[in-house]
């Protein structure tokens, strides 16, 4: 189902939330790993996982390299989503 | 179990749980694993301390005596070797070795077995390797000695063989977990690629409770006893309503899912789980198909006490637990109605009541998911055990007949065999130190090894008991380790007896026969010690019974004016 960017970017707060056991973590589009306390390898792929299993797609490794920040996840989330939406 | 949930429980609170040092090595990254472990322990009240080796540093950990992993000081020491690893270095490996690579590998393995011995008391917990088909053969592999799934079955087959010699080593079957969950669930391709995490993160929760299974029953937390309730349980129907013609078992109705159910407990009860029945139902009536049906594979001899009546099943419980003399936290209990399990949970929060499914014929399929029947050791005692309980039990009515106790032990003809430890009773000396929690002065836990090298020092004294009476042979019921600490005095390290034995001279025997050793080595005083633990409080006022005076925290025994005490057990 398609979202909009805003929508995908709270429900990717949310999980982020959970994977660290943080309820207080907000999330801009430009926030990347350095603005966040314990953001650090082994919680980013858990997070990467559990985003993927939250809205039920695949990120292939190309796609993870080129993330900069939130945003450029939301985008690509928004992007996969209005695709499976249509399909 | 989703990892998500699982690590919920690291933000709770673990301070009131006894610790556990256990250190993790691997050749992969290891981190999501020990987090596993350590919020797995929660659900089982143990707070892992968790050491984590760096990436790959088995061999300079294992070999370095001052390593981080000894100073760790670990009780457990677990050993994780990835099977993907394994199919790397297979790759590496010239053809002409590919046949032996199993040979290699496992004496590898099995010199860090043993070195970690020299160094450390740790146990090891070894995970075996997730048996993977690299598709170079196909299905013909099976018929190749040089292929990979060859190669790898044999590992896993030899360290079986392996592990049979090395009382310190304990296999976790992580090829058949994954082999339950399939390989597609327990690897994620992605995560070893990206981060070399061989195990898919909710594959983890599976293998941190096979790791906690094992500590478990190493420290002696293991299940003896099944409760069966009978009705819709052990057979379809109701046995009052239907009559014995017409229960399911067999070929009527769903009668082949209940067979299986009675074949899984009838292979716990010779594997040494003692076996009751527990229903709501006249005794006769309830008694009726074990005697008469010819399709039910368990028979009354294989039950060691049968309640049937009409009481609410926590009491009755209670009544086979009081005969049976054991914690009520080494009991499981099976039955298919949900009333009856929530009332013995809430009455009897210790007892294991694991959930039943509605369809019988996914009974067994879920109860052995459970692992509930964990053991850190096997012996040839434990195949007697139900013939031992059932003798309890007659001599539990033939008591009522006596007014005198006196005359009921008198009766009995019992009969105690005195030895040192030897070879024969080795393992089950062992395994009694480990379980034993209730009659245990001192809970010391020793491994088969420990005791090997007791038995054979100048400065100690080792003595087994074995009694017989006219009802059948108990078996080892008892073991003293006397260390001698100077020309004097002679220190009880370990006084364990089982409670099957209790009230019947037997702690009297033992005391009378410590003192003949002691004095025959010159020794003036016994001293002994009761180190309490919430399990062992029936021995609390033992030194104080048996005449020994309490000094400076421990209880002495003076040796030139004790004369022996009277019992009706005579030495063999």
């Amino acid at each position: 189902m398609s979202q909009t960017r805003e929508q995908v970017l709270a429900e990717v707060n949310r999980v982020m939330c959970g994977v660290f056991n943080n309820p207080s973590i907000q999330l801009k589009y430009e926030t990347t790993a350095h603005d966040v306390e314990g953001w650090d390898s082994l919680n980013h792929i858990e997070l990467v996982l559990a985003v993927e299993k939250h809205f039920k797609i695949r990120f292939n490794f190309t796609e993870l390299q080129k993330f900069k920040n939130v945003g450029d996840m939301c985008d690509n989330l928004v992007a996969k989503l209005a695709k499976a939406g249509n399909s | 179990m989703l990892f998500a949930e699982l690590k919920q429980n690291l933000t709770r609170d673990f301070s009131a749980l006894p610790k556990r040092r256990l250190a993790l090595l691997g050749d992969s990254a290891t981190q999501f694993l020990a987090k596993a472990i350590k919020a797995y322990g929660y659900c089982e009240k143990i707070n892992f301390e968790v050491y984590e080796a760096d990436f790959d540093q088995l061999n300079s950990q294992i070999l370095d005596p001052n390593s981080e992993l000894y100073h760790s000081q670990p009780e457990y020491i677990v050993l994780y070797l990835s099977a993907e690893k394994l199919l790397d270095r297979f790759a590496t490996t010239p053809l002409e070795a590919r046949t032996d690579f199993a040979g290699q590998i496992t004496s590898e393995i099995e010199s860090w077995w043993t070195t970690i011995a020299r160094h450390s008391k740790a146990r090891i917990i070894h995970l075996n390797f997730i048996e993977i088909n690299d598709a170079v053969f196909g299905h013909f592999a099976a018929k190749v000695p040089s292929s990979f799934p060859f190669q790898s079955k044999r590992i896993n087959f030899e360290l079986m063989q392996l592990a049979q010699e090395q009382k310190h080593v304990f296999l976790a079957d992580v090829a058949g977990l994954s082999s339950a969950a399939g390989y597609a669930f327990a690897h994620d391709p992605r995560l070893y690629a990206t981060a070399k995490v061989a195990f898919a993160l909710d594959f983890l929760p599976a293998v941190a409770k096979a790791i906690t299974d094992i500590v478990k029953a190493i420290s002696g937390n293991v299940m003896k006893c099944l409760i069966l309730d009978l009705d819709n349980t052990v057979w379809g129907g109701v046995i009052g309503d239907d009559g014995v013609e017409n229960i399911q078992i067999g070929d009527l109705g769903m009668g082949h899912a209940f067979d299986h159910l009675q074949r899984w407990a009838k292979e716990l009860q010779r594997r040494g789980i003692i076996l009751a029945v527990c229903s709501k139902n006249n005794e006769d009536t309830a008694k009726k198909p074990f005697q008469e049906h010819p399709d039910m594979i368990l028979r009354l001899e294989d039950i060691a006490v049968f309640v049937a009546n009409w009481d609410n099943k926590a009491d009755n419980i209670k009544r086979i637990q009081t005969i049976l003399n054991i914690g009520f936290d080494a009991i499981v209990f099976v039955d298919d109605s949900p009333f009856e399990r929530n009332l013995v949970r809430e009455h009897l929060p210790a007892v294991t009541v694991p959930e039943l499914p509605e369809d019988p014929s996914l009974y067994v399929a879920h109860l052995s998911a459970l692992n509930l029947f964990e053991t850190a050791s096997f012996s040839d005692e434990d195949l007697q055990r139900t013939r031992q309980y059932q003798a309890e039990a007659a001599r539990n009515d033939f008591q009522k007949s006596f007014t005198s106790i006196d005359a009921y032990l008198g009766s009995l003809g019992m009969v105690a065999e005195v030895k040192p430890f030897d070879d024969f009773s080795l393992p089950r000396v062992a395994q009694l130190t480990q379980r034993s929690n209730q009659f245990n002065l001192r809970t010391i836990r020793y491994t088969t090894a420990d005791v090997d090298r007791l038995r054979n020092s100048a400065d100690y004294v080792t003595m087994s008991f074995q009694l017989a009476d006219k009802f059948g042979d108990h078996g080892l019921i008892g073991l003293i380790i006397l260390k001698q600490l100077d020309a004097a005095t002679a220190f009880i390290d370990t006084w364990i007896m089982s409670c099957r034995v209790l009230k019947r001279g037997m702690e009297e025997f033992i005391v009378n026969q410590m003192v003949r050793q002691a004095r025959d080595r010159g020794v003036k005083r016994l001293v002994g010690e009761y180190l309490p633990t919430s399990k062992n409080s029936m021995v609390k006022d033992l030194y104080g019974d048996m005449g020994f005076a309490a000094r400076d925290g421990k209880w002495e025994l003076d040796l030139e004016s004790f004369s022996e005490f009277k019992t009706f057990i005579r030495a063999k």
